[in-house]
């Protein structure tokens, strides 16, 4: 049997390590959150929408689905849908995000408010809503308000997907949502 | 046999590609320093990312047992596999359960070592890596060259030719933005027929029983929450204890692989979705007995983000293909020979111990140090098969020009396009207290002439 093989060869020679550190990096009275997080987030190619810009998107697209308690749209709806794969064609998926952190633009979405987990990377356009409130300095900050989030699956989202495999050169839209775009 | 300097040989007749290839990872290589010089707690990161890893490492078995008593109560199924084979079956048993067919694989350096795919498509089951670079190695039915740009040695003219042959793409468009396009399409229709996934782990976390798999095209994403089955793949050197160490390592892995602050997905997997089935096959491969060997211990704090890959001058002119392992790069160098030291003996020697790979490691793996006490225990069990063969070798290794040419090859990569802060480093036993050799103002000749009465 694998496991007590594995188990009984780390066992077999122990040895001692240094303990396990404590660090604090969260930032106290953080300044200037809405402003660096707008930094970051553009620097990775997400759009920051103004209300024109969101108008402007969903008049765009036909397809477009509203999940989100903080804006007042009214897209198509996702019933009658019992299987993750008949979601392929959706054009604009609109959905809530929890808070963004400012050091690198990335936003933590709990896909438990979500009929499908795979929404977010199956549409070809997103836009997240957060609130400007509800920003953090660091990856620190983040992880310290997870700590109370009893999700199943959760993403920090920092970006439209993106690739470079190819000579290293940047190509915006690869398997996921072509774009992002961040409503306040 | 193969060994590194010939199948460097063969990558170098390509001047251009060299030179190309050479300032490719060079770019990544400077990405990384602007992104880390945004961070001024940097060093401190370090320190304590390579103290968690020594750590964990040191209490593994019952991190270990944590991680699988959390991942259970999360509806995981948690399965042990002691080698690759293991779980190579281990994954075929649970596909086969669930009559599975087509498989959607994301990024894994981990199922590449266990030969996942070959096993898999021996076996009629249609395994489709889904990550481009590795969709692109996939289809020339090669391994990667790189750990997070595995197509990096590839141009783009060759990635046109190869989709108009395999996916039908228009003559003479080599533009990257249509050729991804291409292959998104491609890749979607694998995503929405499959009936598997498979991914790898950068983390797993004891005290929650997560994995976190994080990506920037959304392909592992796609591939886990479209299919009804998952597998996620994880070496048993991954976890971490607690959730809130994952700061640590997410703020050092991204900018320290391609200068980004995060990758686009950092995805947490943690309880199974409603009708869908997740497992987690932890592999040991050989990690348990290195884990045993003292003073190569530490190169399993590794986190994969191929710094040492990007800034390492033989690396970037020899091509990741010429380390022949799985793992390429000063990392890999370490790695291989404990797996089997004859096989590998060449990997120690294929780098100037410059120290910019200890430098640039986040989790502060002494690389250069390593290879240096492999080169001493290569050249002891040399040693052991007796003198007399040990010596002719050496005279052989002298007499050949061509042995004697590559030395010189390594020497000068090294002096000519390193600064001196990062040939004279504490690390670099050649110039340990020494300056570099400046070149000789007159020959000896000259000198013995004037000097000899
Ligand atoms: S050894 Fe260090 S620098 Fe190299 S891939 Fe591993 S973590 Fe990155």
């Amino acid at each position: 049997m694998s496991r007590k093989d594995i188990l009984q060869s780390l066992e077999s020679s122990p040895f001692k390590g240094p303990a396990l550190p404590d660090f604090n990096f969260g930032v106290k009275n953080p300044t200037n959150l809405l402003e660096r997080f707008i930094a970051s987030a553009k620097a990775s190619a997400s759009h920051i929408l103004e209300t024109n810009d969101f108008n402007d998107l969903t008049a765009k697209y036909s397809r477009v689905i509203n999940l989100s308690n903080q804006i007042n749209y009214k897209g198509l709806f996702l019933d009658g849908i019992n299987s993750p794969f008949e979601l392929n064609d959706i054009d604009l998926l609109v959905i809530d995000g929890a808070f963004g952190v400012a050091e690198n633009g990335a936003i933590w979405v709990n896909t438990d408010v979500l009929p499908f987990r795979v929404l977010p990377f199956i549409a070809e356009h997103l836009v997240i809503c957060i609130k400007k409130e509800n920003l953090v300095a660091n990856m620190h900050d983040a992880y310290a308000k997870i700590q109370s989030d009893d999700y199943g699956f959760g993403v920090f989202i920092a970006g439209p997907s993106k690739t470079a495999d190819i000579e290293q050169s940047l190509v915006i839209g690869a398997q996921g949502p072509r774009s992002l775009g961040i409503l306040f | 046999m193969t060994n590194h300097p010939k199948n460097a040989e063969e990558f170098i007749k390509d001047t251009d590609r060299v030179d190309w290839h050479d300032a490719a990872l060079w770019h990544v290589r400077q990405k990384r320093d602007i992104a880390v010089d945004t961070v001024p707690e940097w060093e401190e990161l370090r320190n304590i990312a390579a103290q968690i890893k020594a750590h964990t490492l040191a209490n593994l078995r019952s991190y270990l047992l944590d991680f699988e008593q959390n991942a259970m109560a999360n509806g995981v199924e948690v399965h042990w596999a002691k080698d690759a084979e293991a779980h190579n079956q281990i994954v075929l048993e649970i596909l086969q359960r669930n009559n599975v067919k087509k498989i959607v694989k994301s990024k894994s350096m981990l199922t590449e070592e266990c030969g996942l795919n070959p096993f898999l498509e021996g076996r009629d089951f249609e395994i489709t890596d889904t990550d481009l670079g590795e969709r692109i190695i996939q289809m020339r039915q090669e391994p990667p060259s790189h750990i997070v740009l595995p197509a990096i040695h590839i141009k783009k003219e060759e990635v046109g030719d190869l989709f108009r042959k395999e996916l039908g793409a228009e003559p003479g468009n080599n533009d990257p933005a249509y050729l991804t396009n291409q292959a998104r399409i491609h890749l979607r229709e694998k995503f929405l027929q499959c009936d598997a996934a498979i991914t790898g782990v950068n983390f797993g976390v004891a005290d929650t029983g997560e994995v976190v798999v994080c990506t920037n095209e959304g392909n592992a994403d796609l591939g886990v929450h479209l299919a009804p089955i998952t597998i996620h793949s994880m070496g048993i050197e991954k976890l971490v204890p607690r959730q809130k160490d994952l700061a640590v390592f997410i703020r050092l892995l991204a900018r320290s692989a391609t200068g980004q602050p995060i990758t686009i997905y950092t995805s947490h997997h943690k309880k199974t979705a409603k009708g869908a089935e997740k497992h987690i096959v932890l592999v040991d491969n050989g990690r348990s007995k290195r884990l045993a060997m003292e003073k190569y211990r530490s190169s399993l704090q590794c986190i994969r983000c191929g710094a040492c890959m990007n800034t390492c001058p033989i690396y970037r002119r020899s091509g990741g293909h010429s380390y022949h392992f799985t793992i390429p790069g000063p990392i890999g160098s370490i790695l291989a020979p404990a797996t089997d030291l004859k096989a590998y003996s060449d990997l120690p020697f294929a780098s100037t111990l410059c120290g910019s790979c200890g430098d640039v490691c986040p989790v502060k793996i002494d690389i250069p140090n390593q290879l240096y006490l492999w080169r001493q225990e290569i050249a002891e069990a040399g040693a052991l098969e007796g003198k007399r063969k040990s010596m002719k070798a050496a005279s052989k290794l002298l007499a050949s020009p061509r042995s004697y040419r590559n030395f010189g090859w390594l020497m000068r990569l090294g002096l000519r396009f390193m600064p001196n802060f990062l040939i004279i480093n504490r690390y670099n036993v050649w110039t340990k207290g020494r300056d570099l050799p400046k070149p000789p103002k007159q020959s000896f000749k000259d000198w013995y002439k004037k000097n000899q009465r």
